[in-house]
């Protein structure tokens, strides 16, 4: 009881933390186009602001006279109102940019983060159950190979090998249809994966091996349960702790190779149009993103300490006997 | 007069020899060192000029391993861009290296309000997805591969802290520390100059790996063009190139992503190794 009281206090004070961070999120967002070269005006409308005329209206529209907190003051007001501006390339606006493209974004990333669980966990445990033996080394080599190989270059290497050398799959795009598109996606999300695979491999192995030295699971074994139901009922359960906490950064690391995987397989979504956004510094659109993302991290992080709490019962509140 | 015979006790120690993999991953890392100071000078053509006739072609005995886009010779840039594949990183490790050095070590010994702020500062950093806010910050600055190292120096930091800290917690309890305090030297030289020599095998090792991620991180910014300036002959830059002309001669992408790979690989073992080989040498095996 006491304990469900100091869960709801802490989510609470978490939650509300959110909004300083969110105001200093936004902050950071909106200087973002005064810290172009050359000043918001170049920021907004490319680099060839010559006429005055264009100048001065870009100047009106934006509220570039006014004070920088009531320029901030506008912006905000209208990103609240879902109006992230326009981008500068294409003069759509960002928000119907970013809404189209956010699907593949979510579908690409789920099947990294879901193979690299299906096949991280199972080998990471299998490994240290198999400690120094065959497996474990192989296990152990994967990982480092996995975490030090750059998701492009294997994204290269499979789309030369399965693409052009062997043509199995797609060279690229999305095609069109649910089962075409979900075939377009197979190889992308596999390069997905392996980033966090090797991380999550890693984590669960050095966990498992922790676990298994630990005091519960001589005294489990000395009353008589069986080895794999310890296994699979303690000591699998215990070590996925340090997989929940280090899951903040495997979701970020999957969301970074997102913007590489997208652009190897030209695949049109929030990390393809942010490669297109840098290569033709639009700002409007970059900004748009970086809400976007920063927002996104700050509520994983926030999700992931709450789910570690409320999970592990050793965890107690200031406050609390 | 009796000589007295001092016999030394026989020490037996196990000579324990680098391993295999960790003396091929050494030797890579040489000969990818050798490329970048001493390779330009051996190499028979230059990276920069195009032969016309052979666009995108297949390796040869005069192109070993085929041209790339421009015509320009895939093995030259590969070993040109040695260069700047170690350089960029081995900054990033190293300031990575000096200020956790000055600041983990401190935030350990001294605890109290250093720590607490510290280490307030490294958990936010840990938490800032690294890559995504060097690639948006290069993007808007307009800066190209020093800033990129530079946000990357930075970005960097956090983990080495965290990881000297902790081994600076774990010596601070022992009885060399207490016998310096005791024998009154001062805070300044315990830290810097005993502990610092305790945890810098652990430091290293950490760098290594620092090393190898910096390597991935700049060689993706380059891919995406926002490294190492066109036309410069850049593993990630070639990449990209190369990737346009996979039909043609895969090698322009393949070879310069391999490199990357192995060199990673390699620095990421070596990092690995040595963090092994500090336990060992901790737990007095």
């Amino acid at each position: 009881m006491r304990r469900a009281q100091g869960l709801r206090a802490y989510a609470v004070r978490r939650l509300l933390l959110l909004v300083p961070l969110v105001f200093l999120i936004s902050i950071v967002v909106f200087l973002l186009v005064h810290m172009v070269p050359g000043g918001p005006v170049a920021a907004l409308i490319g680099e060839h602001a010559t006429n005055t005329a264009t100048i001065d209206a870009i100047r009106a529209r934006y509220h570039l006279n006014a004070s920088l907190p009531s320029q901030y003051g506008a912006w905000v007001t209208q990103v609240v109102h879902g109006n992230l501006g326009t981008s500068i390339f294409t003069s759509q606006s960002v928000a119907s940019e970013i809404r189209q493209r956010l699907p593949v974004s979510v579908v690409l990333n789920a099947i990294g983060l879901a193979l690299a669980l299906l096949i991280g966990v199972p080998l990471g445990s299998l490994a240290a159950a198999r400690r120094g033996g065959r497996l474990d080394r192989m296990a152990v080599g994967l990982a480092i190979f996995l975490s030090s190989t750059p998701n492009f270059v294997m994204a290269i290497a499979l789309l030369y090998l399965l693409c052009i050398r062997v043509t199995i799959f797609p060279l690229g795009g999305l095609g069109s249809g649910f089962v075409d598109e979900a075939f377009h996606l197979i190889l992308p999300g596999i390069v997905m994966c392996i980033g966090p695979l090797g991380f999550v491999t890693k984590i669960t192995r050095a966990s498992m091996l922790e676990q298994r030295e630990a005091d519960y699971v001589a005294f489990a074994r000395a009353r008589g349960i069986s080895r794999h139901r310890i296994y699979r009922g303690y000591v699998l359960r215990n070590a996925l702790i340090p997989l929940l906490t280090a899951s903040g950064l495997i979701i970020v690391s999957a969301l970074t190779a997102t913007v590489f995987v997208e652009d190897v397989f030209g695949i049109p979504g929030l990390g393809g149009l942010l490669v297109t956004s840098i290569e033709n510094t639009d700002i409007p659109v970059i900004q748009g993103l970086v809400l976007l993302i920063a927002i996104w991290v700050v509520l994983v992080n926030v999700a992931v300490d709450l789910c570690y709490v409320s999970i592990d019962p050793r965890v107690t509140f200031r406050g609390m006997r | 007069m009796t000589a007295i015979a001092v016999v030394a006790p026989m020490v037996t120690r196990r000579k324990k020899r680098v391993p295999m993999g960790i003396m091929l991953c050494f030797g890579f890392v040489l000969v990818v060192v050798l490329a970048a100071f001493v390779g330009p000078h051996f190499l028979t053509r230059t990276a920069n000029t195009p032969d016309p006739f052979n666009l995108g072609a297949t390796p040869t005995a005069g192109h070993w391993l085929g041209t790339d886009e421009l015509g320009r010779d895939v093995f030259a840039r590969l070993v040109i861009g040695a260069y700047s594949a170690l350089i960029g990183p081995f900054i990033i490790a190293l300031s990575g290296l000096i200020v956790s050095g000055f600041v983990g070590i401190a935030a350990g010994y001294l605890g109290g309000l250093t720590d607490m702020v510290t280490m307030r500062v490294v958990d936010f950093m840990i938490a800032l997805p690294g890559l995504l806010l060097t690639i948006v910050l290069v993007t808007v600055v307009q800066g190209g591969y020093w800033v990129a190292v530079l946000v990357l120096s930075v970005l960097n930091v956090q983990g080495d802290i965290r990881l000297v800290r902790g081994a600076t917690l774990a010596q601070r309890s022992l009885a060399y520390v207490e016998a310096a305090r005791v024998v009154g030297i001062s805070r300044f030289s315990i830290m810097y100059r005993h502990i610092a020599r305790n945890v810098i095998t652990i430091l290293l090792a950490n760098c290594a790996i620092d090393f190898a991620g910096a390597l991935v991180a700049l060689a993706g910014l380059s891919f995406l063009g926002l490294g190492a300036p066109p036309g410069t002959p850049d593993w990630g830059l070639m990449l990209t190139a190369g990737q346009q002309i996979l039909f043609e001669n895969p090698f322009a992408s393949l070879a310069p992503g391999l490199a990357v790979v192995l060199l990673a690989v390699s620095v990421n073992l070596i990092g690995d190794w040595l963090y092994e080989w500090q336990s060992r040498v901790a737990s007095g095996r």
